[in-house]
């Protein structure tokens, strides 16, 4: 028993490259500046975050135990929420006060959310989720100001502790898994043609524009349909792959198979043809975007560092960007 | 100097004995976490539990789509007996996780990390469209923001918006009436600004029933009905 717990111990000692936290930190950074942004821009922060004898629709908004401590719905305090928002977006793409950018991001985005649940969706909890990951991990030693202004260079070769980046992994296939679950319609199930896609594309909420040519389309959009929900319910395979790629000296024949069939590219090119898909024909948001601010810590530890290591040597091939971990 | 290095060698030790035990404190957090997530993750029907909702006409046809799946399955089922094994059961899995949850619960809430990822459950086949309308007087009603039109385009920046869209989508829902009561006399208070001349004001949606891939590839015009009707004055809110 002891030993095994200090084998499970042993995962949190585990440091990689911090390329993947990066990443994900930008990514997540401009979906809170998208998400808060576009609601200053179309002047809604008063129309949806405050209640009617401010501007707002609602007769009274929900209170969260930070809108409370700070005085109440008021307008000051709505807008220092989204001025605390945008700042700590900023912060996060440009990568400085990495955990508390992260936090006073968070915070203020679920403060906000809040406030009026009709005008939400899982695209906040999304993000939400993904910002406390980063503020537990160390995001910045790596693509971030903070890294340039402390070693001289954009990228370090520093390590930082790699249990971050598994929890947005577990973090990700709960939510495909739980939303695969639940897509009980018969329109999803084989008893429903896998007409689902179809039907979800004709309805005028999300739609980006007139979806009537999709009927001719409608064998592909049933593969869709069924391709979708294998998928999302399958979807906890992904962290059984992950171990065997980390593992791939143990036997197994399940582990052979899998590296066979290349489940993990797959998966990826699945999901993020969905995803693109998704943003392409329906307005929802940030949800995309949000969704791909996971993918990095899909990657090996050392596939993004490589991968920017070559972009950034296409650019400029006689500069030298990496520095070494100074101890 | 022999004091500054004993005490130098003391604190080496005791953050020698922290960077030891501090590992076993974060994974016992970060299962706590994850216990919290998986547990949150468990799909809780909460919407299911206000029965206004099931009247809901895309509701309606899951509720007989499924009852004819289970009578062919050889389950005698009738439509209202299966609405009430649902209902029950969907109490009784809110009640399981609302229990299994209540560790996690202070924690979830106050960093932010709820789970709830109800997301495309089914598709609405009966949706509907908000419409707009103003009034001179003596004239008849023109339209100024129809959903997804070109045309009648007023505000359209807002109600276009992704959130405004969640919301719009929701007031069409019975158990929405009183939040689409304030949005209609939000709307009224804008319109009375935005048409001087306008003397009322007519918010309503236009529920219809999606078209078939067959119907659509025949150019069939969607039929529907007008629902919600919200009229008011604009003369009083100047």
């Amino acid at each position: 028993m002891i030993a095994r717990w200090n084998r499970f111990i042993g995962l949190f000692r585990r440091t990689e490259p911090g390329d993947s936290l990066a990443v994900a930190r930008i990514a997540c950074g401009l979906c809170v500046l998208w998400t808060i942004g576009s609601m200053v821009s179309a002047g809604l922060v008063q129309v949806l975050w405050l209640d009617a004898a401010h501007g707002g629709y609602r007769e009274r908004v929900g209170v969260n135990w930070l809108v409370a401590l700070l005085g109440g719905p008021e307008p000051a305090v709505v807008w220092t929420l989204v001025i605390g928002g945008l700042l700590g977006g900023a912060a996060l793409v440009a990568g400085i006060a990495g955990r508390v950018a992260a936090l006073v991001a968070g915070q203020a985005l679920t403060a906000l959310v809040f406030l009026n649940s009709q005008a939400a969706g899982s695209y906040d909890l999304m993000l939400t989720n993904a910002l406390w990951i980063l503020v537990l991990s160390r995001s910045t030693a790596t693509l971030s100001l903070a890294c340039r202004l402390r070693r001289g260079a954009w990228r370090s070769a520093v390590e930082v502790p790699a249990w971050p980046r598994y929890l947005l992994l577990i973090q990700l296939v709960a939510i495909y898994f739980s939303t695969g679950i639940q897509k009980l319609s018969n329109c999803w199930t084989p008893a429903g043609g896998f007409s689902a896609l179809y039907y979800i594309l004709q309805q005028p909420s999300w739609q980006r524009g007139d979806m009537h040519w999709i009927a001719h389309v409608y064998p592909l959009t049933q593969f869709g349909t069924a391709l979708t929900w294998i998928w999302e319910l399958t979807s906890p395979l992904l962290l059984l792959a992950v171990y065997f790629r980390a593992t791939p000296q143990r036997p197994g024949r399940l582990r052979r198979l899998f590296a066979r069939i290349h489940y993990i590219p797959v998966f990826v090119a699945i999901g993020v043809t969905m995803h693109l898909l998704t943003w392409l024909l329906m307005d929802v948001g940030t949800f995309t975007w949000v969704a791909l601010a996971y993918y990095p810590a899909i990657a090996r530890p050392t596939t993004i560092p490589r991968f920017i290591t070559r972009l950034t040597n296409r650019a400029s091939p006689h500069e030298k960007h990496v520095c070494g971990p100074s101890r | 100097m022999g004091a500054e290095s004993a005490s130098r060698f003391e604190r080496g030790r005791w953050r020698g004995r922290a960077a030891a035990v501090l590992p076993h404190f974060v994974a016992l957090y970060v299962i706590y976490h994850v216990v919290g997530i998986l547990v949150g993750s468990v799909p809780a029907p909460g919407d299911a539990l206000n029965r206004t909702a099931w009247r809901n006409p895309s509701v309606r046809s899951e509720i007989d789509a499924w009852t004819a799946r289970l009578n062919r399955l050889g389950w005698r089922v009738t439509p209202a007996e299966l609405e009430d094994t649902c209902y029950h059961a969907c109490r009784r899995l809110v009640a399981a996780q609302h229990a299994a949850l209540t560790p996690f619960q202070a924690y979830q809430y106050h960093t932010g990390t709820q789970q709830a990822w109800s997301m495309f459950v089914a598709p609405h086949r009966h949706p509907s469209l908000l419409h707009i309308d103003v009034r001179r007087a003596g004239g008849a009603w023109e339209p100024v923001y129809v959903a997804r039109s070109d045309t009648a385009t007023w505000r359209r920046g807002q109600f276009d918006h992704i959130r405004f869209r969640s919301a719009i989508f929701r007031f069409a829902w019975p158990q929405y009436r009183a939040a689409y009561a304030d949005f209609a006399a939000w709307v009224a208070d804008r319109a009375a600004d935005d048409f001087p001349d306008a003397a009322e004001i007519r918010i309503r949606y236009f529920t219809f029933t999606s078209l078939s891939p067959e119907q659509a590839r025949a150019g069939v015009v969607p039929t529907g009905a007008f629902d919600h009707t919200v009229t008011l004055p604009l003369g009083p809110r100047r």
